[in-house]
């Protein structure tokens, strides 16, 4: 899974990187971003738990799942 | 229909609701008792009330009508929120109190500049801060068998933790004193 935000979309609520530090960072202006080129090792349950977690909080539905 | 009851010192200045579909009030004594249970009736019967009290309001009571309207931002706009007398739809695009009374694309802008002093690793430091309050409230409550969380707990948070912009200890501003004014710890 490689996840991507919408920079545009982004509103800076930050709900991903509360519920996912391991996966998102925000920058000092509250912008969002991936960790790790969006990179969810698949073997890691949990963390996919969570990318689905802040992609299902975002109020902005600025998360998603890269196609390739 | 309206039953208007004006010795009855609860009701709002509009009178006591009798019809919660087409006159219903935010501010009448049966709707804070009784809130639930009025929403419940609604959404069986009337999913989208309204009322001509306060210059005209709708009241849509269903998660899907909510959500829709929060995201069309096309068709619905920000820049009336209150219902109360005194509110009248602002000129766009800053209107009273942006980012909230503001429509995109102004409220992309306003929220830009609102965002840095309160970013996640700019408030970090207060997290002790923070918890220090709501372990103090908790344990103002006693030994009490019943408490009132809203009064005695949440109201108190966010006028503590967000309305001081610096900390009185260090008198370190937490946001620069162009954009907000220091103040005191409450």
């Amino acid at each position: 899974m490689r996840l991507e935000i919408d920079s545009d979309k982004c509103q800076g609520h930050n709900r991903c990187y509360a519920l996912a530090p391991e996966l998102f960072d925000v920058d000092d202006y509250g912008s969002a971003m991936v960790l790790n080129d969006g990179i969810v090792p698949a073997e890691l349950e949990e963390l996919e738990e969570k990318a689905r977690l802040a992609i299902a909080n975002c109020p902005e539905f600025a998360i998603s799942v890269a196609a390739d | 229909m309206t039953d208007t009851l004006p010795h009855d010192p609860e009701a709002s200045m509009y009178g006591l609701v009798t019809d919660w579909a087409t006159d219903f009030d935010h501010a009448d004594p049966g709707y804070n008792r009784h809130a639930h249970e009025i929403w419940t009736d609604l959404r069986a019967t009337c999913p989208v009330a309204h009322t001509d009290r306060y210059g005209g309001a709708w009241l849509p009571v269903t998660h899907a009508d909510v959500t829709r309207i929060a995201y069309d931002t096309e068709h619905f706009t920000s820049r009336s929120v209150v219902v109360s007398t005194g509110e009248q739809i602002g000129e766009a695009p800053i209107v009273g109190a942006p980012p909230i009374t503001s429509d995109p694309p102004f409220h992309h802008h306003a929220r830009r500049l609102l965002l840095p002093p309160f970013a996640p690793k700019k408030i970090d430091p207060w997290e002790d801060d923070v918890r220090a309050l709501c372990h103090r409230l908790i344990d103002d409550m006693g030994d009490a068998d019943t408490i009132d969380a809203a009064v005695q707990y949440a109201q108190h948070i966010p006028v503590n933790v967000i309305a001081p912009c610096s900390d009185s200890r260090s008198r370190t501003p937490i946001c620069s004193e162009d954009s907000c004014t220091t103040r005191s710890k409450v």
